[in-house]
């Protein structure tokens, strides 16, 4: 491969990136690998590699010798036929494969490998958790004395007052984070309040015929990121929701203990199943960048 | 493939006319289903591509720094303001990584060219380890996924400084002043002292692009085999299988550090996945995960080999890896 094909080639494989990024901001896919707050930098990429690939693509038109440098260097356009395919195959490979499967979206399988915050804390052996759990509690302490410390209520204040003022709560995307947040912090307040709330079904080997979890999973920056969130559901038939179902679940919060955590509980009245939504992340809140 | 032809241009039309296809039809096309991909497969390709998806601007605008420096920094500037003691420059390098908010994937392109800019190795590595956690975004991050210990944002601050100090001290008691870019890169850097002076304004902007694009792929190449390996590992292990390897005062840090490693988080984001390890894991163990992984990752480790030999790719890495797991000891031994 000579020089401008060299060029040519890459002018096409940057162009593909665009088409890769317009393709995903159009169908609003994009969520689907990227938190909301990291759109202004995807949009920077986009017309960056759109530049790049224009300049590409007409210096590939002149194919006088090396025009540019006039320096008789090559840089690393390799001249091994096998090599330079394999380089620019790790390239086009991703944009191809992304434009087939951009809209799959992550589920069971990934959250028993990240690990459920309450299955993981309760699956160790009492003896390892113990020292990390006298921390967490001098922590505690802690928290009512020191007033610089942020606590989950101080945090979602507003969310705080109003999720405790009603009597049924319904969680959307924008509250779910905060909700969950909230309600792990501290249980008490919420105990015996009707709850609403959409996710999808995730169980564990360990878990009990009548125990699932609804969840969704939380994205800071990318989905390599993403922690999953999620509320217990325990009652009967639960057996016939498989995992990454997504469903509405209605029912009356309690409060259960395991491990020393104080953990919600949906006792279940209504489960329907739905679609899965067209956004089924969310999103933590940030209140700088992005 | 088209070995026949003597151009290849007609296969690069046929890829520009699949991608176009793809753009129009890529997700209403029952792909999924007409090859029976396995959802573990496709997790992996999301996992990779959301990778490489926030990786790129990152790299781009350390693309773009670079040049910048390339155009307007001179030599003499820089040497006036690193002191001539090897040590004592440490400390202004800290300083230059705690003011520079970029984050792993940006440094490297940067630091590469503050070192063929004439910069001392152990200086540059002193920036490379200290800006992408001793940053403002970090320590918010930071401290937004620790509200109730706020002890960890601060603890983050004092040992990623103290590492980074360690770090370029070791660095230069093995390397001195040694040249370790690699050869691809010296070629490079000769080609542009040629020329530099060469061209009108016009010429170095267009120059400048070329080059960014021929840098992306550069180091495009390098950022998308350490994405891949990253959304394996995120993919295929699980993560409780390090937790079993034991969480003590003595493995704690290094299961978490090995964590770190594997899973190549931005260090913006990194906190959000500690805080899930709260309770688990001791609040050392979590900062070793915190001041490890920006410093050095699988992604990066990948990324540095575009430019550094191979062998001091290995020895920074054995380096940082050995100091920060000390600290961490020193750490939990003193203050916690």
């Amino acid at each position: 491969m000579n020089r401008p094909s060299h060029q040519f080639l890459r002018s096409i494989i940057l162009f593909g990136f665009v088409l890769f990024l317009i393709k995903l901001m159009v169908s609003g896919d994009i969520q689907k690998f990227i938190a909301p707050r990291m759109m202004p930098y995807m949009y920077f990429t986009l017309i960056v590699l759109g530049v790049l690939a224009s300049i590409q693509f007409f210096k590939s038109g002149f194919e006088e010798q090396g025009d540019d440098c006039g320096c008789g260097h090559d840089h690393d356009y390799s001249k091994s036929r096998l090599r330079s395919t394999i380089i620019y195959l790790l390239f086009i490979i991703p944009v191809m494969t992304g434009m087939m499967f951009s809209d799959h979206v992550i589920g069971s399988s990934a959250a028993s490998n990240k690990g459920f915050k309450y299955e993981m804390r309760g699956g160790s052996d009492s003896s390892d958790i113990n020292a990390p759990d006298q921390t967490a509690e001098a922590d505690t302490s802690e928290q009512t004395e020191n007033p610089a410390i942020l606590t989950a209520e101080k945090r979602y204040p507003e969310l705080s007052k109003e999720l405790q003022s009603t009597n049924s709560i319904h969680m959307t995307a924008d509250n779910y984070i905060g909700a969950i947040t909230l309600m792990e912090d501290d249980m008490d307040p919420y105990v015996g309040k009707k709850l609403t709330t959409h996710g999808f079904v995730f169980r564990d080997d360990n878990f009990p015929d009548n125990q699932i979890v609804i969840g969704r999973f939380g994205i800071s920056c990318c989905v390599a990121d993403a922690g999953i969130y999620g509320i217990l559901v325990q009652g009967e038939n639960l057996e016939q929701y498989k995992n990454d179902t997504w469903v509405e679940v209605t029912g009356t919060l309690e409060k259960v203990e395991a491990n020393g955590w104080e953990l919600p509980l949906i006792q279940p009245e209504a489960i329907k199943p739905m679609e899965t939504p067209p956004e089924p992340y969310v999103y933590e809140d940030l209140e700088f960048g992005g | 493939m088209y070995q026949d032809h003597s151009s290849p241009s007609s296969m690069i039309y046929l890829l520009l006319v699949v991608f176009f296809a793809l753009f129009l039809f890529g997700d209403t096309l029952p792909f999924e289903a007409l090859f029976s991909i396995p959802p573990s497969l496709l997790d992996l390709n999301t996992m990779f591509i959301s990778i490489v998806l926030e990786a790129i601007p990152f790299v781009l605008l350390g693309v773009f720094i670079s040049a910048i420096i390339q155009t307007f920094l001179k030599e003499e500037t820089l040497k006036k303001f690193i002191p001539a003691n090897p040590y004592l420059a440490l400390f202004p390098a800290v300083a230059i990584g705690a003011v520079f908010p970029v984050c792993e994937c940006a440094i490297v392109p940067i630091v590469r060219r503050l070192i063929q800019k004439g910069m001392p190795l152990h200086v540059g590595i002193v920036i490379l380890v200290s800006a992408p956690v001793l940053n403002p975004i970090v320590f918010l991050s930071t401290f937004y996924a620790f509200q109730t210990d706020l002890s960890i944002a601060w603890a983050r601050m004092g040992l990623a400084f103290v590492v980074s100090l360690l770090v370029g001290a070791v660095i230069y008691q093995f390397f001195g002043n040694r040249w370790q870019l690699n050869k691809a890169t010296t070629e490079a850097m000769n080609h542009h002292h040629n020329h530099a002076h060469a061209n009108d304004r016009g010429g170095k902007i267009a120059e400048t692009f070329q080059h960014a694009s021929d840098e992306f792929f550069d180091m495009g190449k390098f950022l998308i085999i350490g994405a891949l390996f990253a959304g394996i590992v995120q993919t295929f292990v699980a993560r409780e299988t390090l937790m079993e390897i034991g969480n003590g005062a003595l493995a704690g840090p290094a299961v978490m550090m090995g964590l770190a490693y594997i899973l190549s988080l931005c260090s913006e984001a990194d906190a959000f996945v500690a805080s899930s390890f709260k309770g688990l894991f001791s609040s050392t163990s979590i900062l070793a995960f915190l001041v490890y992984g920006p410093m050095t990752d699988l992604k990066n480790t990948i990324l540095m080999l575009a430019y550094f030999k191979k062998r001091f790719v290995l020895a920074f890495l054995v380096i940082v890896t050995v100091v920060v797991y000390a600290v961490s000891l020193w750490y939990d031994a003193f203050f916690i």
